[in-house]
């Protein structure tokens, strides 16, 4: 059975060290570079920047994109109609050449489109990697007593970090699910579009009835360990801010900054597609 | 030592719920983003044909209304399901989180206004509310410059998919969540009501039945308002508050072309630095002898997007251009992508 590519990673590196909230600063950062400049060459870097920080941090690439298996799907076709439907630019070739005279040729290949459906691709890639590699390298329960340094109630934090730990769960119960559909010899993987509807058809209602099921038994044991007891509580484990996180946060406001201002400012980014 | 245990708005079960209907919506609504974001692709509108999925996004918060029945369950879920959609890769990046958290207020206030009532209309119209506000927020992060009646097309048909996943669909899983007994909400629903006209038509038939009719709507509206023909597409109409309106044609102003170098940063589209030959509006507008009181050019295209631009800079910029590539283009340097419209049937001096 497959399991989930969602979910932390316990290593004992570099980046597992650094504060929860140094990380989320960056992981901000990355996606407002990545969502904000159209740049193929920063783009690349960025790329490169994340699977250096999976490198560091002792994970595996085969983690990184395996969490990008689901999505890499939906990238790439949001990519092919970037290329299929970009008009501008020099025409490399056509996919359909003149059926007739007067009629074609059609789709055409520009050097815009390339770049286009490059940038987008990437620009996407990056965000779920920057998410994957926070997830992966950051400890649930470090997460909440740093939110709780910044004086967010224990509660509410930790509902955060409740969250992010279901997701994987939920990943893995879906699995689950479709497993037993199609023991019971529904097809949900067959055929495009229609194994994707089924499903849905056939996973979203089980899926959320089994969630909901959880809440008893979760409550129980929150209520059981004393959680809400006190408005309050301790931590076994309180990340610290130390010098060096203080160094990557301001660096990288810095950097960010400086390539934003280069945006808005002077507008010459580099490229290296088109 | 305190002996007594502190009391809160939101008991355990109650945050327990929010983070289990956020970590299920937050990661469907990945997805649905991601599908979402092919349509906006395939179809060249950012923030815009994706929004017949809108509904689907507002669905979970809508539910966790319904089964905490607390004011501000909803705000709670919307932010805790942005987070969930930004850690999970969400296309919009951080700006989810402020959509998402948007919406559940929405459908907080909804609920209060209707004092948590159990009524299929209100809550379809609260959905529909909820999910036609991404449409703005966005707009007002990534200022797209389409035209307001476009946008209202999309607010409508961001309404009409609220109305039908989050509004119709939440009621009725709402309704089966709690028939079904496996979760226990101190929340009642009215589950044996006598069949009206309205529900004998059927939940697959109403929803086919709305979404024809708001399409059928806003395919009218666009006709009518927004789109207009090209009759001749190397020829645009200079009209307002000119001395002398007339229909430009390029292959008329062909001696007075200039060439430029412009490079297009769009929100979507990058075109690389490149040269563009076409005729300068200084030329066109010099033609038309705008009256001294008009303060404002609009560049109108066929399919109704219009970008304003200051009647006194473009006066004295030789760099913003007419150029033919498919139709008439507008090259604007050192205007951002949003200024460069493509197929113009119009220039308005206002």
């Amino acid at each position: 059975m497959r399991t989930s590519s969602f979910g932390y990673l316990q290593r004992k590196s570099f980046v597992h060290r650094l504060n929860p909230l140094t990380k989320f600063t960056v992981l901000i950062l990355i996606v407002i570079l990545a969502v904000t400049l159209v740049s193929d060459i920063i783009a690349l870097c960025i790329f490169s920047f994340l699977l250096l920080g999976f490198i560091g941090a002792g994970i595996s690439l085969r983690y990184a994109f395996g969490r990008l298996r689901r999505l890499l799907t939906l990238i790439l076709l949001i990519a092919l109609v970037q290329l299929l439907f970009t008009p501008y630019g020099a025409v490399l070739f056509y996919l359909i050449p003149p059926l007739a005279p007067g009629f074609g040729p059609f789709l055409p290949i520009t050097t815009v489109g390339i770049s286009n459906a490059f940038n987008l691709a990437f620009r996407l890639i990056n965000i779920v990697l920057a998410s994957a590699l926070f997830v992966a390298s950051t400890d649930p329960s470090r997460f909440a007593a740093a939110l709780t340094s910044i004086r967010i109630p224990y509660r509410y934090g930790y509902t955060l970090v409740l969250a992010l730990r279901l997701v994987p769960l939920f990943d893995e119960e879906s699995n689950t699910v479709q497993s037993a559909q199609r023991a019971r010899g529904i097809p949900v993987d067959q055929g495009v579009i229609r194994g994707f509807l089924r499903r849905i058809r056939y996973t979203f209602m089980p899926m959320l009835f089994s969630a909901l099921g959880r809440v008893d038994s979760l409550t129980l044991a929150m209520d059981g360990r004393g959680f809400g007891y006190a408005p309050t509580r301790t931590f076994l484990v309180f990340p610290k801010f130390t010098p060096t996180d203080w160094l990557i946060v301001i660096a990288s406001v810095l950097l960010t900054g400086f390539f934003l201002w280069n945006f808005l400012f002077v507008t010459a980014l580099p490229h290296i597609i088109g | 030592m305190n002996s007594s245990v502190p009391s809160y708005y939101f008991t355990t079960r109650d945050l327990v719920t929010i983070a289990v209907l956020s970590a299920l919506g937050g990661a469907l609504s990945t997805f649905v983003g991601y599908i979402g974001q092919l349509f906006n692709a395939a179809v060249g509108t950012p923030f815009g044909a994706g929004q017949f999925l809108s509904g689907l996004h507002v669905f979970w918060i809508i539910l966790a209304a319904g089964l905490i029945r607390k004011t501000g369950a909803a705000t709670a879920t919307g932010l805790l399901k942005g987070f969930v959609e930004f850690f999970t890769g969400s296309t919009h990046g951080i700006i989810v989180v402020l959509v998402s958290l948007f919406q559940g207020l929405i459908i907080d206030i909804g609920f209060y206004a209707i004092k948590q009532q159990d009524s299929l209309p209100l809550w379809t119209i609260i959905g529909g509310f909820a999910a036609a506000s991404n449409v703005i927020v966005f707009q007002l992060f990534f200022f797209s410059g389409a035209p307001l009646i476009f946008l209202a097309l999309l607010v409508i048909l961001a309404f009409t998919s609220g109305i039908i996943f989050a509004g119709y669909f939440g009621h009725a899983t709402t309704l089966l969540v709690l028939e079904s007994r496996i979760y226990h909400s101190a929340a009642t629903m009215n589950t044996i009501t006598p069949k009206s006209p309205w529900q004998r038509l059927g939940p697959y038939r109403l929803s086919a039945l709305i979404f024809l009719i708001v399409i059928a709507f806003g395919a009218s509206l666009y006709a009518v308002f927004v789109w207009r023909p090209v009759l001749d597409p190397l020829s645009c109409e200079v009209v307002g508050q000119v001395s002398h309106p007339f229909r430009f044609s390029y292959l008329s102003y062909s001696g007075q072309e200039v060439t430029i170098e412009a490079e297009l940063i769009g929100s979507v589209t990058y075109l690389p630095p490149q040269n563009y030959t076409g005729i300068p509006l200084t030329v066109i507008l010099a033609d038309a002898q705008p009256v001294t009181s008009a303060t404002t050019l609009q560049v109108i295209s066929a399919d109704g997007y219009r970008a304003a631009f200051n009647l006194t800079t473009v006066l004295s910029d030789c760099e913003i251009i007419l150029v033919i590539d498919d139709g008439l283009r507008l090259v604007a340097k050192n205007y951002p992508g949003w200024f460069w419209v493509q197929k113009v049937v119009s220039l308005v001096i206002i």
